[in-house]
Parts: structure tokens; sequence; C-alpha cells
């Protein structure tokens, strides 16, 4: 893992500014949220930091090394989106081994490795399984173990629960906060939807029009929001949540 | 009361109406199937059965060379009296259709590809431009013919002209393919898993297509095994293709033996679909 300095960061497609100046430093094994609406630069910046974005102007940095102009597949990133984008030609093992065979590594020992993650994220099961017959929890997980193989500098992760339904919503928040907790995983998160970050987060990034409005801790945030569009969006219709990271 | 009329009137029907349309659509093929093994096909219904003359005429296994020559066979085996002949049409109109497939995968691919995948400048002009060869055969022969004078009557500018006429059914079955997929996605995960690009499209992009792509292909396949017009238009000498064989056997020969031969293309038909689609699964497996 590694600590991602974004510096600057401007994207302008045509006449639109996409994203306009974010800065951010996510230190190594924190979880950051970047929370906002549709349209203000979230899943830019998040594609920038992957790579497949070359700013305008500004820098991306992993651990002090400049990667802006680096090509995706040699950032070591990883990535989990809400459409899940399992490989469907290959087994569920075969997915989470897939980054593990782009580098060269023998077959016996990417299984072996992949099993592992399979079991961590309790899908063990389901190794030799199309992953098309999974279902959408299932299939996210097999996500999230794919994009851990590698292990990757950063775990970046765009809207990885927004597909689902609320309970289970509820039961991977949880088990998967946990389990990046626990593995320590720098990570970028990307979401529209403010109860999630405040519970999988350890910090939030709000943005509007491109640029950061407020960093801080969920706790930060939600006492003493910066601007009236913060607190006006981080308003919660409910706010006992247990597990919240005050 | 509406469930109970569905049921009792709805589930009939459909059934019959399905059931009528079918047999409408199969009873010619298994007409002429049945008629292909008839001596004599002058009434409505074939007699004089059974008999492999018309089968052994069209696959080339008359007991004279002489008049396996006149069909316009090729001999391969001599055995015992018997000189076993293959159809030089069969093989060659096979393999013109397959090397009109090879071009259609080769570029339609890649092509319903980048209109999927990307916006650009052009891009529905490149789309317009895939699917305006859905002109008629006779249209692209005769233009064809004026701007490639030297492919005139070559296999050639056979394979290059069925390509052309039937691209629009690979870039479209391949296309709504790869549109029903999450394809930027995919190829953003494999890429960040670290794999450069032409692998992610060679190992996880077109295998995703698979299903697209093999039906593209058999669609492909079979339209360009059966084009009459280009073929009569473009073809000048040699070997014929399977088109313009079919469209000799039924105006020359008795009507038995066009069933025979019309049957033995239906046959080929199925065959080649069986085999394409096995291939296509075989060869998009990566698994073990």
């Amino acid at each position: 893992m590694a600590r991602i300095t974004l510096d600057s960061i401007r994207k302008r497609y045509g006449e639109t500014m996409a994203v306009d100046g974010v800065s951010l430093t996510v230190d190594d094994g924190e979880i950051v949220g970047v929370l906002g609406p549709s349209g203000c630069g979230k899943t830019t910046t998040l594609r920038t930091v992957a790579g497949f974005e070359t700013p305008t102007a500004g820098t991306v940095a992993f651990d002090g090394r400049e990667v802006t102009n680096v090509p995706p597949e040699d950032r070591n990133v990883g990535l989990v989106f809400q459409e899940y984008a399992l490989f469907d030609n290959m087994t569920v093992r075969e997915n989470v081994a897939f980054g593990l065979k782009m580098r060269g590594i023998e077959k016996t020992a990417r299984d072996e490795r992949a099993d592992e993650l399979l079991d961590l994220l309790d899908i063990g099961a389901m190794a030799d399984r199309d992953p098309t017959t999974l279902s959408g929890g299932q299939q996210q997980r097999v996500g999230l173990a794919r994009a851990l193989a590698i292990e990757p500098n950063v775990l970046l992760l765009d809207e990885p629960m927004t597909g689902l339904d609320a309970k289970l919503k509820a039961r991977l928040r949880e088990e998967v906060g946990e389990l990046l907790s626990d593995l320590d995983v720098t990570g970028l998160y990307v979401t529209h939807d403010q109860e999630e970050a405040m519970l999988m987060c350890d910090r939030i990034a709000v943005m509007k029009g491109g640029r950061i409005e407020q960093v801080g801790t969920p706790r930060e945030i939600y006492e003493s929001p910066a601007t009236e569009f913060v607190s006006e969006f981080v308003a919660l219709d409910a706010p006992d949540l247990p597990f919240v990271r005050w | 009361m509406s469930a109970t009329l569905s049921r009792q009137f709805g589930r009939p029907v459909v059934t019959m109406t399905l059931f009528l349309v079918v047999s409408f659509l199969i009873v010619p093929v298994l007409l002429t199937f049945v008629g292909s093994f008839a001596g004599e096909w002058s009434g409505v219904l074939p007699s004089d059965f059974v008999t492999l003359r018309n089968w052994r005429e069209v696959l080339g296994l008359t007991e004279t060379v002489g008049s396996q020559r006149s069909m316009g066979w090729d001999s391969i085996l001599s055995l015992g009296g018997y000189t076993l002949a293959v159809p030089s049409e069969l093989i060659f109109s096979v393999g013109l259709a397959l090397g009109g497939v090879l071009i259609n995968l080769l570029v339609g691919v890649p092509i319903a590809y980048a209109v999927a995948r990307y916006n650009f400048r052009g891009k529905e002009w490149v789309n317009a431009i895939s699917v305006l060869p859905l002109v008629p055969g006779v249209i692209l022969g005769v233009a064809f013919l004026r701007a490639y004078p030297t492919l005139s009557g070559t296999s050639f500018g056979l394979i290059v002209g069925y390509s052309l006429l039937k691209a629009p059914f690979m870039v479209m079955a391949v296309r709504s393919e790869f549109e029903s997929m999450p394809l930027q996605r995919l190829e953003e995960s494999a890429r960040s898993l670290g794999a450069s690009w032409p692998r992610t499209f060679l190992t996880v992009i077109v295998p995703n297509a698979k299903s697209g792509i093999i039906s593209g292909a058999i669609i492909c396949w079979t339209l360009a095994a059966a084009e009459f017009n280009f073929s009569y238009i473009v073809w000048a000498k040699g070997t014929q293709p399977l088109a313009l064989f079919l469209q000799r056997h039924i105006s020359n020969s008795s009507f038995t033996k066009a069933a025979a031969a019309v049957s033995m293309f239906f046959c080929i038909i199925v065959a080649i679909t069986v085999l394409l689609q096995q291939v296509g699964s075989r060869g998009f497996d990566t698994r073990g």
C-alpha cells in the first residue's frame, strides 16, 4: 500500500472543467471517501488516480513518486466497480488470479492466493463457478478479491454498493469495512451516498462542481460543515449510525 | 375471469399458431428431403421410392467417371470400379464463404468494438458505412466489376465481395453484444490488473463477446454461401460457387435431383453451423 498524493489536478473536456484544482492526500492505510452528487468530478478524480485520464494540469504521486504519465497497467491499482465487470469467460478463481497471471506468477501459487482471498471473503466455495451464476453481492466480493489479489498501491472503489439491495448493502458495508481496515488497505471510495461514506471511510472529501468543498473526518464533516452545500449534502435522516468512525 | 379465459383459449391459440407457422416453414424442407429419395416427382407428391440415384449423382458417386466429369466433379479416389468424387463446388464454396467470414472477423470485430466503445468524430459515419453494404448483391457486383476489373472472376474477388456484402451482419451482431456488457469497465479492470491493451482485447474483450461473434460468423457464412446475385455477376469460369451450382441443377435437372442438391446444401449449412459453434466455444474457452 502507498500514500497517494493528488496535487492541483485539473481536467478539462472541451469547454467544461470536470475537475478544477483538486488536491488530496490519502495516507497509507487510510480510506478516503469522495462524496458528491453526480457530475461533481468524483469519478474523473478516481480515473485520474487509476491512470485512465491524464490530467490537463497537476500531478499524481504514489509514495512521493510521480505517476502522472504512467499507463494504468503499470500503476498497480485495484479497481472495484458498481457493475462488477467480472470476466465471464473465466471461472471465479481465474478472475481473482488474473492480475497475478499478468505478473507472471505461476499457476499453483496464484490459485493458492486466489483461494485464500475467496475464503477471506467467504465465497471460497464458489471458486470453480462461472461468475454469471453468482448473486450480486457474491459478484461484488469476487470483484473485490480480484482487485485485492495484486496487493495494489491503492484500492479504488467506484460506487461499489450502489446496485445492491439495502439489507445486503448494510451487511457488506460492515464486513467490507472491517476487512479493508484489517488488511490496512489504502483506498479511495467514490460514492454519492453520505451514509455509506460515513460508515466506510476514515476521512471524507465532499466535492461539488469539480472542486473539493471540505475534507475531514466523518465527525468534522457532520458536526462542522464548512459550507452550506456540505451541511445540506451530509444531513442524515437518521443519524444513529453505530459503525461511524467518530 | 380473464385468467380463466387466458387459460382456456390463450395458450391453445398461441400453441396452434406456433405449430402452424413452424409446419408451414418445415414442410417444404421435409418434402424436398423426402423427394430427394424419390425416382419421380411430377405431381404434388414425389413417388417411386426409395432410390439413392439422385444423391449418388449429386455427391458424385456415379459409376462412370464420364458422368461425374459432366457434372463438374473432380475424382479424388478410385476403388474397385467405383470412383469417389467430391463435388469441387462443395469444398470451393465452403472455402469461399469461410474466407469471407474470416475477413469479416478481422475487420468487423474491431469496427464493432470501436463504435460500441468510443465516441469519436465520424463515429456515425463509420457506423453507417459498415452497415451500407446491405445493398443488394447485384448492385455491389456491378460496381465491383467496374472498380476492380482485375478481381472479376477470381476466387479472391468472390471472397472480398462476400465479406463486404455480409460485413453488416457481423458488425451488428458483435456490436449489440459489446453494447450489452460493461465494455469500458471490463477493459479498465483488465488494464488495472496489469494487462496491456492488446492482451486485454484478445483475452478479455473478444472472449466476452463470444456468443455475438459466433452468431455473426454463422449468419455471415450461411448468407455468403447462398449469395446468388453477386456470384452470378462476378463469377466467370472454373469451379462454380454453390449458389450457381444449385441454380444450374434446379434449372437443368429433374426435380428429384434438384431436391437432392438442395437437401445437400441444407445438410452442409447445418454441418457448418454446428462446426462454427463448436470451434467457437472451444476456441474461446480459456479454462484449464
